[in-house]
Protein backbone atom coordinates (compact mmCIF):
# COMPACT_ATOMS: atom_id res chain seq x y z
CA UNK A 1 0.00 0.00 0.00
CA UNK A 2 1.39 3.37 -1.01
CA UNK A 3 0.83 6.24 1.40
CA UNK A 4 -0.38 9.57 -0.05
CA UNK A 5 2.41 11.26 1.94
CA UNK A 6 6.04 10.54 2.87
CA UNK A 7 6.31 7.80 5.52
CA UNK A 8 8.24 9.99 7.93
CA UNK A 9 5.26 12.35 8.37
CA UNK A 10 3.43 9.56 10.20
CA UNK A 11 6.38 9.32 12.61
CA UNK A 12 6.43 13.11 12.84
CA UNK A 13 2.79 13.31 13.96
CA UNK A 14 3.27 10.53 16.55
CA UNK A 15 6.46 12.28 17.73
CA UNK A 16 4.70 15.62 18.12
CA UNK A 17 1.81 14.10 20.11
CA UNK A 18 4.16 12.08 22.32
CA UNK A 19 6.45 15.08 22.80
CA UNK A 20 3.52 17.30 23.92
CA UNK A 21 2.38 14.56 26.31
CA UNK A 22 5.94 14.09 27.61
CA UNK A 23 6.30 17.82 28.26
CA UNK A 24 3.00 18.01 30.17
CA UNK A 25 3.86 14.80 32.04
CA UNK A 26 7.29 16.12 33.02
CA UNK A 27 6.02 19.56 34.00
CA UNK A 28 2.83 18.77 35.90
CA UNK A 29 2.31 15.05 36.51
CA UNK A 30 5.60 14.07 38.13
CA UNK A 31 6.30 14.92 41.80
CA UNK A 32 9.33 17.17 42.52
CA UNK A 33 12.68 15.48 43.08
CA UNK A 34 13.63 14.88 46.73
CA UNK A 35 16.89 16.88 46.45
CA UNK A 36 16.51 19.19 43.48
CA UNK A 37 12.80 19.95 43.77
CA UNK A 38 11.00 21.19 40.66
CA UNK A 39 14.24 22.16 38.90
CA UNK A 40 14.80 18.44 38.20
CA UNK A 41 12.03 18.75 35.59
CA UNK A 42 14.63 20.36 33.31
CA UNK A 43 16.34 16.96 33.22
CA UNK A 44 13.34 15.53 31.32
CA UNK A 45 14.49 17.50 28.27
CA UNK A 46 18.22 17.67 29.07
CA UNK A 47 18.90 13.93 29.44
CA UNK A 48 16.80 12.74 26.44
CA UNK A 49 18.56 15.29 24.22
CA UNK A 50 21.92 13.93 25.44
CA UNK A 51 20.99 10.29 24.78
CA UNK A 52 19.68 11.11 21.32
CA UNK A 53 22.62 13.36 20.42
CA UNK A 54 24.98 10.45 21.17
CA UNK A 55 22.75 8.08 19.21
CA UNK A 56 22.54 10.36 16.16
CA UNK A 57 26.30 10.99 16.15
CA UNK A 58 26.77 7.21 16.31
CA UNK A 59 24.58 6.97 13.19
CA UNK A 60 26.87 9.58 11.59
CA UNK A 61 29.89 7.41 12.44
CA UNK A 62 28.27 4.31 10.88
CA UNK A 63 27.30 6.28 7.75
CA UNK A 64 30.81 7.69 7.39
CA UNK A 65 32.26 4.20 7.66
CA UNK A 66 29.59 2.90 5.26
CA UNK A 67 30.44 5.52 2.63
CA UNK A 68 34.18 4.89 2.82
CA UNK A 69 33.64 1.13 2.45
CA UNK A 70 30.87 1.06 -0.15
CA UNK A 71 30.94 4.49 -1.83
CA UNK A 72 27.12 4.54 -1.88
CA UNK A 73 25.82 8.10 -1.96
CA UNK A 74 22.89 7.22 0.35
CA UNK A 75 25.39 6.97 3.21
CA UNK A 76 26.59 10.50 2.50
CA UNK A 77 23.03 11.86 2.51
CA UNK A 78 22.41 10.16 5.85
CA UNK A 79 25.74 11.45 7.17
CA UNK A 80 24.83 15.03 6.23
CA UNK A 81 21.47 14.64 7.97
CA UNK A 82 22.92 13.01 11.09
CA UNK A 83 25.62 15.68 11.51
CA UNK A 84 23.08 18.49 11.48
CA UNK A 85 20.51 16.78 13.73
CA UNK A 86 23.25 15.71 16.16
CA UNK A 87 24.48 19.31 16.38
CA UNK A 88 20.94 20.54 17.01
CA UNK A 89 20.48 18.04 19.86
CA UNK A 90 23.87 18.92 21.34
CA UNK A 91 23.01 22.63 21.31
CA UNK A 92 19.74 21.74 23.07
CA UNK A 93 21.70 19.60 25.52
CA UNK A 94 24.15 22.39 26.36
CA UNK A 95 21.50 25.12 26.61
CA UNK A 96 19.18 23.15 28.91
CA UNK A 97 22.22 21.98 30.89
CA UNK A 98 23.35 25.56 31.33
CA UNK A 99 19.87 26.63 32.52
CA UNK A 100 19.86 23.65 34.94
CA UNK A 101 23.34 24.57 36.21
CA UNK A 102 22.37 28.05 37.36
CA UNK A 103 19.91 27.10 40.16
CA UNK A 104 21.82 23.93 41.13
CA UNK A 105 25.50 24.93 40.81
CA UNK A 106 24.94 28.71 40.92
CA UNK A 107 26.80 29.19 37.63
CA UNK A 108 25.64 29.15 33.99
CA UNK A 109 28.79 27.39 32.85
CA UNK A 110 31.76 25.66 34.43
CA UNK A 111 34.83 24.39 32.62
CA UNK A 112 34.61 20.96 34.23
CA UNK A 113 35.30 17.73 32.28
CA UNK A 114 31.75 16.83 31.12
CA UNK A 115 30.81 20.33 30.00
CA UNK A 116 34.19 20.95 28.40
CA UNK A 117 34.21 17.63 26.51
CA UNK A 118 30.61 18.25 25.35
CA UNK A 119 31.59 21.69 24.04
CA UNK A 120 34.62 20.19 22.26
CA UNK A 121 32.35 17.49 20.77
CA UNK A 122 29.96 20.16 19.46
CA UNK A 123 32.74 22.28 17.96
CA UNK A 124 34.33 19.23 16.33
CA UNK A 125 31.11 18.28 14.54
CA UNK A 126 30.48 21.92 13.58
CA UNK A 127 33.97 21.77 12.02
CA UNK A 128 32.92 18.76 9.92
CA UNK A 129 29.84 20.64 8.67
CA UNK A 130 31.99 23.67 7.81
CA UNK A 131 34.34 21.34 5.91
CA UNK A 132 31.36 19.99 3.94
CA UNK A 133 30.27 23.49 3.04
CA UNK A 134 33.62 24.48 1.50
CA UNK A 135 34.13 21.40 -0.71
CA UNK A 136 32.17 21.73 -3.97
CA UNK A 137 32.70 18.32 -5.58
CA UNK A 138 30.17 15.72 -4.34
CA UNK A 139 32.49 12.71 -4.18
CA UNK A 140 35.39 14.61 -2.67
CA UNK A 141 33.09 16.19 -0.06
CA UNK A 142 31.70 12.79 0.87
CA UNK A 143 35.14 11.22 1.32
CA UNK A 144 36.65 14.10 3.26
CA UNK A 145 33.69 14.55 5.56
CA UNK A 146 33.43 10.80 6.19
CA UNK A 147 37.06 10.74 7.26
CA UNK A 148 36.55 13.86 9.40
CA UNK A 149 33.43 12.35 11.01
CA UNK A 150 35.34 9.20 11.97
CA UNK A 151 38.01 11.39 13.57
CA UNK A 152 35.33 13.50 15.31
CA UNK A 153 33.75 10.34 16.71
CA UNK A 154 36.67 10.06 19.13
CA UNK A 155 34.91 12.77 21.15
CA UNK A 156 31.86 10.51 21.71
CA UNK A 157 33.34 8.00 24.19
CA UNK A 158 35.50 10.78 25.62
CA UNK A 159 32.41 12.84 26.45
CA UNK A 160 30.31 9.88 27.60
CA UNK A 161 32.94 8.53 30.00
CA UNK A 162 34.31 11.93 31.07
CA UNK A 163 32.18 11.85 34.25
CA UNK A 164 33.78 8.55 35.25
CA UNK A 165 37.35 9.27 34.16
CA UNK A 166 37.58 12.71 35.78
CA UNK A 167 35.14 12.90 38.71
CA UNK A 168 33.91 16.43 39.04
CA UNK A 169 30.71 18.36 39.81
CA UNK A 170 28.61 16.76 37.02
CA UNK A 171 26.91 13.62 38.31
CA UNK A 172 27.72 10.23 36.85
CA UNK A 173 25.28 8.18 34.75
CA UNK A 174 22.28 7.11 36.82
CA UNK A 175 20.93 3.57 36.80
CA UNK A 176 17.15 3.36 36.11
CA UNK A 177 16.87 1.23 39.25
CA UNK A 178 17.87 4.26 41.35
CA UNK A 179 15.09 6.47 40.01
CA UNK A 180 11.47 6.50 41.21
CA UNK A 181 8.94 5.08 38.75
CA UNK A 182 7.17 8.38 37.77
CA UNK A 183 10.48 10.14 37.06
CA UNK A 184 11.73 7.12 35.12
CA UNK A 185 8.52 7.15 33.08
CA UNK A 186 8.89 10.88 32.30
CA UNK A 187 12.45 10.27 31.08
CA UNK A 188 11.40 7.35 28.91
CA UNK A 189 8.43 9.13 27.33
CA UNK A 190 10.53 12.19 26.51
CA UNK A 191 13.45 10.09 25.27
CA UNK A 192 11.15 8.18 22.90
CA UNK A 193 9.50 11.43 21.75
CA UNK A 194 12.88 13.05 21.00
CA UNK A 195 14.01 9.85 19.23
CA UNK A 196 10.93 9.95 16.98
CA UNK A 197 11.39 13.68 16.36
CA UNK A 198 15.03 13.06 15.48
CA UNK A 199 13.92 10.31 13.07
CA UNK A 200 11.56 12.77 11.33
CA UNK A 201 14.33 15.39 11.18
CA UNK A 202 16.80 12.84 9.80
CA UNK A 203 14.40 11.67 7.09
CA UNK A 204 13.51 15.21 5.98
CA UNK A 205 17.15 16.32 6.04
CA UNK A 206 18.13 13.16 4.13
CA UNK A 207 15.75 14.15 1.33
CA UNK A 208 17.26 17.65 1.18
CA UNK A 209 20.77 16.17 1.02
CA UNK A 210 19.72 13.77 -1.75
CA UNK A 211 18.19 16.61 -3.81
CA UNK A 212 21.32 18.73 -3.35
CA UNK A 213 23.49 15.85 -4.55
CA UNK A 214 21.31 15.54 -7.65
CA UNK A 215 21.65 19.26 -8.32
CA UNK A 216 25.42 19.00 -7.97
CA UNK A 217 26.98 22.36 -7.31
CA UNK A 218 23.88 24.35 -8.21
CA UNK A 219 23.04 27.18 -5.82
CA UNK A 220 19.88 26.72 -3.74
CA UNK A 221 18.18 29.73 -5.36
CA UNK A 222 17.81 30.43 -9.11
CA UNK A 223 20.28 32.91 -10.54
CA UNK A 224 18.79 36.37 -11.24
CA UNK A 225 17.94 36.99 -14.88
CA UNK A 226 20.42 39.02 -16.94
CA UNK A 227 19.15 42.32 -18.48
CA UNK A 228 19.27 40.93 -22.05
CA UNK A 229 17.17 37.91 -21.01
CA UNK A 230 14.34 40.05 -19.59
CA UNK B 1 33.83 1.85 47.28
CA UNK B 2 32.66 3.43 50.52
CA UNK B 3 34.88 6.41 49.94
CA UNK B 4 33.49 6.84 46.42
CA UNK B 5 29.88 6.72 47.69
CA UNK B 6 30.67 9.37 50.27
CA UNK B 7 32.18 11.66 47.63
CA UNK B 8 29.03 11.34 45.51
CA UNK B 9 26.82 12.19 48.45
CA UNK B 10 28.88 15.28 49.22
CA UNK B 11 28.76 16.37 45.58
CA UNK B 12 24.98 16.05 45.54
CA UNK B 13 24.63 18.04 48.73
CA UNK B 14 26.96 20.73 47.43
CA UNK B 15 25.02 20.88 44.18
CA UNK B 16 21.77 21.46 46.02
CA UNK B 17 23.43 24.00 48.34
CA UNK B 18 22.90 21.69 51.30
CA UNK B 19 19.16 21.24 50.92
CA UNK B 20 16.22 20.89 48.59
CA UNK B 21 15.84 23.57 45.93
CA UNK B 22 12.26 24.85 45.87
CA UNK B 23 10.52 26.83 43.18
CA UNK B 24 12.79 28.26 40.44
CA UNK B 25 10.01 27.84 37.88
CA UNK B 26 11.54 30.62 35.78
CA UNK B 27 14.46 28.32 34.92
CA UNK B 28 12.10 25.43 34.18
CA UNK B 29 9.95 27.50 31.81
CA UNK B 30 13.14 28.89 30.29
CA UNK B 31 14.52 25.42 29.53
CA UNK B 32 11.23 24.16 28.06
CA UNK B 33 10.84 27.35 25.99
CA UNK B 34 14.37 27.02 24.61
CA UNK B 35 13.55 23.42 23.67
CA UNK B 36 10.41 24.43 21.74
CA UNK B 37 12.10 27.39 20.04
CA UNK B 38 15.00 25.21 18.85
CA UNK B 39 12.84 22.33 17.64
CA UNK B 40 10.18 24.47 15.96
CA UNK B 41 12.89 26.70 14.45
CA UNK B 42 14.71 23.69 13.00
CA UNK B 43 11.45 22.27 11.64
CA UNK B 44 10.74 25.57 9.85
CA UNK B 45 14.28 25.64 8.45
CA UNK B 46 13.77 22.13 7.04
CA UNK B 47 10.46 23.09 5.43
CA UNK B 48 11.90 26.29 3.94
CA UNK B 49 15.03 24.62 2.61
CA UNK B 50 12.94 21.84 1.08
CA UNK B 51 10.72 24.36 -0.70
CA UNK B 52 13.66 26.45 -1.92
CA UNK B 53 15.35 23.37 -3.32
CA UNK B 54 12.18 22.19 -5.05
CA UNK B 55 11.80 25.62 -6.63
CA UNK B 56 15.45 25.65 -7.59
CA UNK B 57 15.32 22.19 -9.18
CA UNK B 58 12.12 23.14 -11.05
CA UNK B 59 13.89 26.11 -12.64
CA UNK B 60 16.96 23.98 -13.40
CA UNK B 61 14.91 21.40 -15.22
Amino acid sequence: MKLPFAWEHLIGVIALLLFCYGQVFGLFMVPPDAHMGDVARILFVHVPSAWNAFFVFTIAFVCALGYLISGRKGFDHALEAALEVGILLTILLLMTGSIFAKPTWDVWWKWEPRLTSSAIMLMTYVGVVVLRSVVQDNERRAVWSSAATILASVTLPLTYFSVQIWRSIHQIQTSPADIDAPLRMAWRINALAVLLLATWFLARRWRIAARRWELGDAPPLPEPLQPEEV
Amino acid sequence: MEEEAETESITLQDSAAGGRIDGKWGYIWGAYSVTWVLLVGYTLSLVLRGRLLRRSSGVER
